[in-house]
C-alpha cells in the first residue's frame, strides 16, 4: 500500500505539529495569553533532544529533558510578566529572543544531523515497515495527547485554568493563587511545544536553529482552519437538527455540562494542523516557491478570520480575539 | 458576649497613586469593628470610599497605614487570595463576579469548596444546595446551566454573582451595591433570602447601598462615610 506523497508529508508533519498547536490552544484560547515563547521553545525541544542523543543517551530520556526545558522556558516568560510586570507579549518576545542564543549554545552549531543515531522512530527505518505504520503511530501519539488534554479540561484543575484566563479577578476571590495556575498553564504549553519540536526533529532527521521560526503563526493558522471548519459543521448540523431554544439549555446535569467548547478547540487543533500542512504541501506541489510559504500562511490566516467574521463591531476590535 | 470582632480595622488609610498629581486619599484613618452576625449598611456619596473600604478588607486596596484583622487573625500582609477564605465579595461591577466565557454550571463549580488542584473529573451536575439558591433568585438561571454566562443579561449576571457568593458559606459577606441591576421582584427575592441565610449562618454582612430603605429592615447598624472618614456610626 502506498500513500500519495502529498498526503504522507501532510500527515507526518500535521500529526507531530498538532502537539505544539495543543500547547498554543492552552495559552491563546484558555489562558488568554498570546505566548510568543513557543517560537523559541520549539527549537529548544529539538536542540535539547539532539544534544542528548548525540551524547549517547536514550531517546526517552531525551524526550523527558526536552519537555522539562520547554517547561522552564514557559516559567521564564511567566516570571517576567508576574514578577517584573513586563507585558505578556513583551515577556514572550524577550524569552524567544534569549532562547535563540541559548539554543545555539546548546547545539554548538546551527544544525545537528540525527542520521545514524538511534531515535524513537529508528524502528521504522531499519525494520523496513512502511509509511502506513509510521503514520498510524504518529496519529496515535497525537490522539493520545488530545484525549489526555480533553480529560484535563474536564477536571477541576482544567476548569480553574480556563477560568483564570477568563476572569482572573474572580478566581482569586475564590481563594486561588492564580499565579500558580498561570505558571502551570504556560509551563505545560511550552513543554508540549518542546515535545513537538523534539518529535519533529527525530522525524526529519535533524535539529535546526531556524525550525521554530513562525511557529506561533503556523499554530494560529492551523487553529483557525480547524475552528472555521468546525463552526461550519456545527451550523450545518443546526440547519438539519432543529431544537427549540428553551430546550436547548434546560439541562442541569449530564454530558452537555462537559466543556465541549474546549474539546472543540483541541480537536480543531489536530484537524487544522493536518489540513494546514496539506494545503502547504499542495501549494508546493503546484509550484509555489518555498520562500513564498510565509506569504501563503499569512494569507491563509487572514482569509480564515475574514471568513468567520460576521461584520466587525467595536466589540471585535476591543477583544481583538482572533 | 465578649467574642473577638470578626472584622477589625485599625487606623486604616488608603492612598491611591501616592506621590503623583492624581493622589487620592480614599480612606483616612478608619477604625471600625464588626461583630459576628451583624448586618451593616454602608452609605455615603459617590466617591466617599465605600468600595475602597470593602477592598481594604479584601486586600485589593493599597494600604498605606493601619491593620486589618479578620476572625482574630492579623491579615494585613496577606494576599487577596489568602484572605478570600474568610469572605465572599459581590462587586459593584457585575461583570467582575463571573467568568463570562464559562457556563453557568462551570461558574457554580468554581464556587464549590474543593481544592482546585484535583485531577478527578468534575461531577456533571449542580449540587442540590446550589440549585436551590438559583431557584431562590426567581430567575431562569438553572435552565441556562449549559449556556455561557455572556449570554445572560446584566441583572442575571449580578444575581448569579450573589448566588456564587452565598454558596460558599464564608463568615464574612461583602456586598457592593448588589441590587443596582436587579428588578424589583428579584430584589425582593434576594432580600428575603439574605435575611433567612444571615439568621441561619450568622454571617457578618457589609452591604454598600444607595437606597437605605431597601435594606434598612435587615440592617442592624449603619455606617456613613464622607470623604474617606466615618461620619456616622
Ligand atoms: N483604582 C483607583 N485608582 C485611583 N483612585 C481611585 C481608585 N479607586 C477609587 N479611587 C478614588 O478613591 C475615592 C473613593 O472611591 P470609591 O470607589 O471607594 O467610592 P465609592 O464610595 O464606592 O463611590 P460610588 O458610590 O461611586 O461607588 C474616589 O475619590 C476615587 O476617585
Ligand atoms: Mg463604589
Amino acid at each position: 500500500m502506498t500513500i500519495p506523497g502529498i498526503l504522507d508529508t501532510a500527515c507526518q508533519q500535521g500529526f507531530l505539529y498538532a502537539i505544539a498547536v495543543f500547547g498554543i490552544v492552552i495559552t491563546l484560547r484558555m489562558l488568554n495569553w498570546p505566548d510568543l515563547t513557543v517560537e523559541g521553545s520549539f527549537t529548544l525541544g529539538a536542540a535539547v533532544l539532539a544534544i542528548t542523543l548525540k551524547n549517547g543517551y536514550s531517546p526517552w530520556l531525551a524526550m523527558l529533558l526536552s519537555a522539562m526545558a520547554g517547561f522552564a522556558a514557559g516559567t521564564a516568560t511567566f516570571a517576567l510578566n508576574r514578577k517584573l510586570g513586563i507585558s505578556k507579549i513583551l515577556s514572550g518576545i524577550l524569552v524567544m529572543l534569549i532562547l535563540y542564543s541559548v539554543n545555539l549554545r546548546i547545539m554548538g552549531r546551527a544544525n545537528i544531523s540525527l542520521l545514524r543515531i538511534p531515535t524513537l522512530f529508528s524502528a521504522f527505518d531499519s525494520s523496513g515497515i512502511g509509511d502506513p505504520v509510521r503514520l498510524a503511530v504518529f496519529l496515535a501519539i497525537a490522539v493520545a495527547f488530545l484525549l489526555g488534554l480533553c480529560y484535563l479540561m474536564a477536571t477541576r484543575i482544567g476548569l480553574f485554568l480556563r477560568a483564570t484566563g477568563d476572569n482572573e479577578f474572580m478566581v482569586q476571590s475564590h481563594g486561588v493563587n492564580t499565579s500558580l495556575l498561570f505558571l502551570i498553564g504556560l509551563g505545560m504549553s511550552n513543554a508540549l511545544v518542546a515535545v513537538s519540536g523534539a518529535l519533529v526533529a527525530q522525524n526529519q532527521g535533524f535539529a535546526d536553529i531556524g525550525m521554530g521560526t513562525g511557529m506561533i503563526i503556523t499554530g494560529i493558522a492551523a487553529l483557525i482552519i480547524g475552528e472555521t471548519l468546525f463552526s461550519g459543521l456545527v451550523s450545518l448540523k443546526k440547519a438539519f437538527v432543529r431544537r427549540s431554544p428553551d430546550k436547548e439549555f434546560a439541562r442541569t446535569k449530564g454530558i452537555h455540562l462537559l466543556p465541549w467548547q474546549s474539546f472543540g478547540e483541541l480537536s480543531a487543533a489536530l484537524l487544522g494542523a493536518f489540513l494546514y500542512f496539506l494545503i502547504i504541501a499542495i501549494c508546493l506541489r503546484v509550484g509555489l516557491a518555498p520562500t513564498d510559504l510565509r506569504l501563503a500562511t499569512g494569507i491563509l490566516v487572514i482569509l480564515g478570520i475574514a471568513f468567520r467574521l460576521k461584520g466587525p463591531t467595536v466589540e471585535t476590535y476591543m477583544r481583538g480575539k482572533l | 458576649m465578649s467574642e473577638a470582632p470578626v472584622i477589625e480595622l485599625c487606623d486604616v488609610t488608603v492612598v491611591f497613586n501616592e506621590g503623583t498629581p492624581n493622589e487620592v486619599v480614599a480612606l483616612n484613618s478608619i477604625s471600625l469593628s464588626f461583630a459576628k452576625g451583624e448586618t451593616v449598611m454602608i452609605t455615603g456619596g459617590n466617591g466617599s470610599g465605600k468600595t475602597t473600604l470593602l477592598r481594604a478588607i479584601a486586600g485589593t486596596a493599597p494600604l498605606k497605614r493601619g491593620s486589618v484583622h479578620l476572625c482574630g487573625r492579623d491579615v494585613t500582609k496577606w494576599a487577596p487570595h489568602r484572605r478570600a477564605r474568610f469572605m465572599s465579595y459581590v462587586y459593584q461591577d457585575a461583570t467582575l463576579g463571573t467568568c463570562p466565557n464559562l457556563t453557568v454550571y462551570e461558574n457554580l463549580r468554581l464556587a464549590t469548596r474543593q481544592p482546585w488542584w484535583s485531577l478527578a473529573p468534575q461531577a456533571l451536575s449542580i449540587s442540590a444546595s446550589q440549585l436551590d439558591l438559583l431557584e431562590k433568585t426567581g430567575l431562569p438561571l438553572a435552565a441556562k446551566a449549559a449556556a455561557p454566562v455572556s449570554v445572560l443579561s446584566g441583572g442575571q449576571r449580578q444575581a448569579l454573582s450573589l448566588v456564587l457568593a452565598y454558596s460558599q458559606k464564608q463568615p464574612i459577606v461583602l456586598l457592593d451595591e448588589f441590587t443596582s441591576a436587579l428588578d424589583e421582584s428579584v430584589e425582593a427575592n434576594m432580600m428575603r433570602f439574605l435575611r433567612t441565610t444571615t439568621e441561619e449562618n450568622s454571617h457578618t454582612t457589609l452591604a454598600v447601598t444607595h437606597s437605605p430603605e431597601a435594606i434598612s429592615e435587615i440592617a442592624s447598624r449603619r455606617v456613613h462615610l464622607n470623604m474617606g472618614r466615618v461620619r456616622n456610626d
